[in-house]
């Protein structure tokens, strides 16, 4: 059963913080093997999803199904088979770059070698220097090394390329095709949308908690009757500019 | 067990932090107090009552200092967020939290005991082992209900500042329970309480002994077969010394033939155990509950 | 960081504080006796110099009948020396606080009564007297609790009761059974921290 199910299930789910409503009645279909780019400005809601898919948080309404799991009930399970690369984490800064993957593969139980995962995302020199020396880059790096511990099925990226210096942009990049490759679903959040276009095979839009649109790019061009050769970006711009106004009416 | 992984890593953070190994100079520094007051009351089994004269005082503190921090720091660092993604449950956390942790505490503790043991051999020679060994049984129970209260604390609040000043209310109430206790005993009673000829109330005595470290103090002084009381034990002895008067309650001095049956020091066992049970099932139920960021 | 430095602070305190945590111990270094008084020899030992927690210190004196002829002694409490205290004066005032020399001695008399707080009762005021024959000595030993000092120093053995000396007598007329104890005493320290 689960085995065939989407890698993200999302039905109407809704997130309030007393007034605030972070997220609105999210529907969203994820499926296996799939590459999909979650994009959004800052605070439309994207983190709070990937929050209520690792049952960080709960939402208010709605229902969450990760690998056709319950976040919450079933929360050891999905976390065995999700690999997170969280938005505006903290290390520990006491902490070699080596504790910090080898605490995570003990946690999950398998023994893959810190060093060849550090390795992957160019942190080969850096294996057991303290986190608390990183630069932004490295942390991120390092953030990466451990969510891809125990060949995750399912890879949740907020935003990944954050802090990255473009040769890291690059590098990760390059993971996320392995692990596609690989098999895995890789479902990350940006809100730099250069990347997205060279990734992801589909794409959702999400502004001020709804998702406003989502398919291909080429779907996308044609939805926001946008040129042939429109990026990203212009369908983005397209998109969310069209939802200000909307949002305007709504108040 | 799914979370022993963890209780590691947060038994490591103890260990190598400066915090546990100055709590555990401080017990000795503190505890180490030869007294002819101490000498006359248990003989060379003074080196035990060191135990407790450091543990008494700097094990609450320590245990709290280390712990209320657990969970709330790594919200303001944000590491939870790798914590969260473990897979684990919120009670797996919790416990591989509260028991790493102790673990830390528990091993800064018993070498506090151990060099005290060690100093006592050497300064009064061999002392009684059942006493020592209960007494380090003990040290135990109380350093993890105070670790239990730390992480509780840690569970309840948002901000560092917020938790700080939860662990500074406990250390202050605890300070000055006897004072509380007394003072709410007369207000309902409209008894005055006089601690030198305290007057014989089973609800008052067994109040006094309700907090941690005085259910640690009524152990211990059983263990050290000086007397029924939440005092110091050298303090407990003296009160039950003839023709000495201090200001200190203790069972046999307040009542005729040992009191009610539920001021049995045995019974602090119950009290250290509600200490660790009771802060640990509600630090449970808040982090169960509702989102962990 | 401050926490630390709080710590680190307060255990540094707390480790200047240790030496005067547990209460002071004393060792007695050095004893002068004399008497000028020919027929009597007085002399100190000190089979345990240190007044710690765990036992008191213990002096013997020892009197020896130096000359040919038999002496009396007439002492009150117990026979031959009294009840003796410690005193920082070889006279002290009336109000000094004289610190009490135990002896097994006053166990074994109804005359006097000498509590473990160092308060003592004379109970019978008639005085006992007593031979000591040519070459004869006699030992009594008398302990001091450390805890009854109030600090190091010199200090004197002194009569606890005032006016009750001793007294000795080689024919009819009594005369004062002088002589002169002196104790350095010194504070002890257990650990060298």
């Amino acid at each position: 059963m689960s085995s065939s199910a989407p890698a993200i299930e999302a039905d109407a789910v809704t997130k309030e913080y007393g007034d605030v409503r972070a997220v609105d009645s999210l529907d969203l279909v994820v499926e296996r093997g799939e590459t999909y780019g979650f994009l959004g400005p800052n605070g439309a809601g994207k983190s709070t999803t990937i929050g209520l898919l690792l049952d960080y948080l709960r939402p208010t309404s709605g229902t969450v199904r990760v690998l056709g799991k319950d976040p919450r009930r079933d929360v050891v399970e999905v976390h065995d088979r999700v690999g997170v690369l969280p938005d505006r984490f903290g290390l520990y800064e006491d902490r070699s770059a080596r504790q910090h993957v080898s605490f995570v593969a003990e946690a999950k139980r398998v023994d893959d070698a810190p060093e060849s995962l550090l390795e992957r995302v160019g942190l080969g020199d850096a294996v057991d220097d303290d986190a608390g020396d990183f630069s932004s880059g490295m942390e991120q790096r390092l953030a990466l090394a451990m969510a891809l511990v125990g060949d995750p099925e399912l890879l949740i990226l907020d935003e990944p390329f954050s802090g990255l210096d473009p040769h890291g942009v690059r590098r990760v990049r390059d993971i996320v095709h392995e692990e596609t490759q690989r098999g895995a679903t890789v479902f990350f959040s940006s809100h730099v949308l250069g990347q997205v276009e060279l990734v992801c095979d589909r794409i959702g839009v999400l502004h001020e908690g709804r998702l406003v649109a989502e398919g291909t790019l080429d779907e996308l061009r044609d939805r926001t009757a946008s040129p042939d050769d429109a990026t990203v970006e212009d369908v983005f711009v397209e998109l969310t500019d069209a939802r200000v106004d909307d949002g305007g009416e709504r108040r | 067990m799914r979370w022993s992984p963890l209780a590691r890593s947060e038994s490591r953070t103890v260990l190598t932090s400066k915090g546990a190994w100055i709590l555990a100079s401080l017990v000795v520094l503190w505890g180490f107090r030869p007294t002819y007051a101490g000498w006359d009351a248990v003989g060379r089994n003074i080196t035990v009552g060191y135990i407790q004269i450091g543990v008494d005082l700097f094990l609450p503190i320590g245990a709290l200092l280390v712990s209320y921090q657990s969970l709330i720091g790594e919200r303001t660092t944000g590491s939870i967020k790798f914590l969260l993604g473990l897979p684990l449950t919120r009670t797996q956390i919790l416990l591989g939290k509260a028991s790493g942790r102790f673990v830390g505490v528990g091993a800064a503790i018993v070498a506090a005991a151990l060099a005290l043991a060690g100093i006592g051999l050497v300064e009064h020679g061999p002392f009684g082992l059942l006493p020592f060994l209960g007494t380090l049984v003990a040290t135990l129970l109380l350093a993890s209900a105070m670790v239990a209260v730390g992480v509780l604390v840690s569970t309840v609040t948002r901000r560092t500042v917020t938790a700080a000043t939860g662990v500074f209310a406990y250390l202050l109430v605890t300070l000055f329970w006897t004072q509380i206790v007394t003072s709410v005993y007369t207000a309902i009673t409209g008894v005055p309480v006089d601690p030198y000829e305290a007057p014989a109330s089973g609800p008052l005595f067994l109040a006094l002994r309700l907090t941690p470290d005085g259910a640690y103090n009524v152990l211990t002084n059983w263990l050290l077969d000086v007397g029924n009381s939440a005092e110091l034990f050298h303090i407990v002895a003296t009160k039950l010394a003839p023709g000495v008067s201090v200001n200190a309650f203790v069972v046999e001095a307040a009542f005729d033939g040992g009191g009610p049956w539920y001021l049995h020091p045995a019974l602090s066992v119950v009290v250290l155990l509600v200490w660790v049970g009771v802060p640990m099932a509600l630090a449970r139920r808040i982090f169960t509950e509702g989102d962990a960021l | 960081m401050k926490r630390r430095t709080f710590l680190t602070a307060s255990a540094l305190s707390v480790a200047s504080l240790s030496g005067c945590l547990g209460d002071a111990e004393y060792r007695i270094t050095n004893t002068a006796a004399e008497t000028s008084l020919p027929p009597i020899s007085l002399s100190v030992d000190l089979p345990v110099a240190d007044a710690t927690i765990e036992h008191p210190a213990a002096l013997t004196l020892t009197l020896e009948n130096t000359v040919d002829d038999p002496l009396r002694i007439r002492s009150y409490g117990v026979w031959p020396f009294g009840v003796l205290a410690l005193a920082p004066s070889p006279t002290p005032g009336e109000d000094t606080l004289k610190p009490t020399l135990f002896s097994p001695s006053y166990e074994t008399t109804d005359r006097v009564e000498v509590s473990r707080g160092g308060s003592s009762l004379s109970l019978d005021g008639t005085p006992i007297t007593r031979l000591l024959a040519p070459g004869e000595r006699v030992s009594r030993r008398y302990e001091l609790r450390g805890d009854d000092l109030p600090g190091s120093g010199t200090y004197y053995v002194v009569q606890n009761f005032d006016r009750r000396a001793s007294r000795y007598s080689a024919g009819d007329d009594w005369k004062p059974l002088e002589y002169r104890i002196r104790l350095s005493i010194e504070e002890k320290r257990r650990l060298s921290i």
